[in-house]
């Protein structure tokens, strides 16, 4: 079964028809908490839905989950809680699925929206957002890669076309920055006021079973930043001003096709990574701000941030010397570079009066 | 004397069922009950990953005693596969020392019980009972105001600009007296090349919280020069503790420099204790 989960509801008057993907994103939230009467014919989509189910049973067989959640329909149904009916997609064939249950959908005015994709479904053949056409042709109307080598050539031209509306181009692996190199990923660059900023993805496999996993990391260089660290012996390969890792193999992060796929990485890459920080982070005090909430920020970068910045506080340091994330092997450089800013600080200071 | 207790909550209290939530009680008095029963109490898996951490805190923070005495524990832990580290918090700047620990703690998971103000820390954050909560933020908050008040009065955070301090105001007056400045690292040192002797003080700690110990030692004592500075003759090493001769009586020869009035009032003692017994050396 997969984590995405698809939001049906039906819609009696078509007056009642959301006119986008935010009203019926809202329209979805305030109907989740209404109850309301399963009319007979939402019964009779039900119903289509599981014959088609049981004629294709050879297609559901591998996904247990998915064929008891989709057995106990009747049962979910005659509880008569909710307006909205949830379903979880097939971990494999939702592409198939999702035709499908379209199709049969067209004939009734039924609502369909899979949040977790920004796509909502309604009668005669409207889909939203408007570009949803192209996406449902994209990501879900078309045949599954099994290999990861196929599966990669098809994420490609999305992902660069996702992180290309935020100002990221295509670069090939032989960038500067090579400790950030994976074994065989996709490069990203842009360039901001205070330095470059880097994503990589990396989409691997683990057992050859067709299930893949990502690889996400995202570095912002600050010049200024660099300025002062090169003063000192730390780590080459430390040498950003923050650093984003993600790299899980939970069941959660399993991808079983393009549209799980697609999930996550708009989750991961375009919601957490690029809107939630990158897009943050293009000036010095943009880093410093985020430096405060976020622990990727190592304590040695956090510090000469906030000394450019002179927000540098007695609590951000009494903070900053008990970050997990120091090394006892750096306590040295740390300290010398503690010291060197606080001469600074003093020198700057005494040229003031 | 102040007893904290640090303990994962997993060792000691059970799951939600069906669940990896774990069960804790919301009071105090429950917590404490079943913490203190896990005295001595062993567990295969129990790794003392937190004293770990706090081992990896005085890289950064070095304070030598409190070093060793957590080196120390980290051993007992270790060895004996205690699931719970119970101590005393330092006589001096425990406050400080405890914001630390509560800190690494939080990163680690585990829970500190204070039996002597009857308030535990939860790795949730949250402090137990809530009037100890109230409490503790205050002194939190007390102790910041303090450092960020001395902070931008240009008082010293870095170790090496606190000992440039100290080398800078004690110099003039032990150079009068023959003394020659050797070194600062680790610790700083006096020497006078005709009295076979030193003055070594120690001065521990980073932004802006400091420990100061001092001792004077002679490498060629006498009778003469033990009777000086009050002291039983033992032979001809001498090693005289400069802060009790300043009269500190503090449990431990150290003393805590957190502003430029301890630094200042550190000098004017040495000035008017030590100096004139000095110059009585000829």
């Amino acid at each position: 079964m997969s984590k995405l989960i698809i939001s049906i509801w039906e819609v009696c008057d078509p007056k009642e028809l959301p006119k986008s993907l935010e009203m019926t994103m809202a329209m979805n939230a305030l109907l989740k908490i209404r109850k309301a009467q399963i009319t007979p014919r939402f019964l009779d989509f039900a119903n289509e839905i599981l014959t088609f189910i049981a004629n294709n049973l050879e297609k559901f067989k591998d996904d247990l989950d998915f064929l008891r959640e989709m057995s106990d329909l009747p049962k979910t149904l005659s509880k008569n809680e909710a307006a909205v009916l949830d379903l979880s997609l097939p971990q494999k064939e939702s592409s198939f699925f999702l035709n499908e249950i379209v199709k049969i959908a067209s004939k009734y005015n039924i609502v369909m929206l899979i949040q977790g994709l920004k796509l909502a479904f309604l009668p005669d053949n409207l889909i939203y957002p408007a570009d949803g056409n192209e996406k449902w042709q994209t990501i879900i109307n078309v045949p599954p890669p099994k290999k990861l080598k196929a599966f990669k050539k098809w994420a490609k031209p999305i992902i660069t076309a996702i992180v290309k509306r935020y100002g990221f181009d295509l670069i090939n692996a032989n960038f500067a920055y090579k400790m950030f190199a994976y074994n065989d990923g996709f490069y990203y660059q842009k360039e901001t006021a205070i330095g470059t900023q880097l994503i990589g993805i990396e989409l691997f496999e683990r057992y050859g079973d067709g299930v893949f996993y990502l690889n996400i990391m995202g570095a912002s260089f600050a010049q200024d930043v660099l300025d002062v660290y090169d003063k000192f012996n730390f780590r080459p390969e430390d040498r950003y001003a923050f650093f984003y890792n993600f790299s899980n193999t939970r069941i959660a992060d399993e991808i079983h096709n393009q549209a799980d796929f697609y999930y996550l990485f708009t989750n991961k890459v375009e919601i957490e990574l690029i809107q939630q920080i990158m897009n943050k982070v293009q000036d010095l005090e943009g880093l410093q701000a985020l430096s405060r909430i976020h622990n990727f920020f190592g304590a040695i970068q956090s510090l000469i941030i906030n000394y450019l910045c002179n927000t540098l506080t007695y609590e951000i340091e009494q903070e900053l010397f008990l970050r997990p994330l120091l090394f006892p092997n750096l306590a040295p450089e740390f300290l010398s570079l503690h010291n060197y800013i606080h001469e600074q600080l003093i020198n700057t200071k005494m040229g003031k009066i | 004397m102040n007893t904290i207790y640090i303990i994962r909550p997993s060792f000691c209290f059970p799951l939600v069922p069906n669940t990896a939530t774990i069960l804790t009680p919301d009071n105090y008095d429950e917590i404490a009950s079943v913490v203190l029963s896990c005295s001595g109490k062993t567990n295969i898996n129990a790794h003392p990953d937190l004293m770990f951490d706090i081992k990896t805190y005085f890289h950064f923070q070095p304070h030598r005693s409190l070093t060793t005495f957590w080196n120390d524990a980290i051993d007992e832990v270790k060895k004996k596969k205690l699931i719970m580290w119970e101590g005393n918090l330092p006589p001096i700047n425990a406050k400080h020392f405890l914001y630390a620990i509560v800190r690494i703690a939080k990163y680690n998971n585990a829970l500190i019980l204070d039996t002597a103000n009857q308030r535990v820390f939860l790795p949730d954050g949250r402090i137990l009972p809530e009037n100890k909560a109230q409490e503790w933020h205050a002194q939190v908050q007390e102790m910041m105001t303090f450092g960020q008040q001395q902070m931008d009065l240009g008082f010293p955070q870095s170790n090496l600009l606190i000992k440039k301090q100290f080398i800078e105001q004690l110099s003039p007056q032990l150079t009068d007296l023959g003394f020659v400045f050797s070194t600062h690292e680790p610790d700083i040192l006096f020497a006078h090349p005709q009295h076979h002797c030193q003055l070594k003080i120690g001065l521990d700690g980073q932004c802006g919280m400091y420990e100061i110990f001092a001792d004077l030692i002679f490498h060629q004592a006498t009778e003469q020069i033990a009777q000086l500075f009050n002291q039983n003759f033992t032979g001809s090493e001498l090693t005289i503790s400069v802060n009790q001769l300043l009269n500190w009586k503090l449990p431990v020869d150290y003393r805590s420099i957190r502003s430029f009035d301890d630094v200042k009032n550190f000098v004017e003692l040495f000035n008017q204790r030590i100096i004139p017994l000095l110059t009585q050396l000829g």
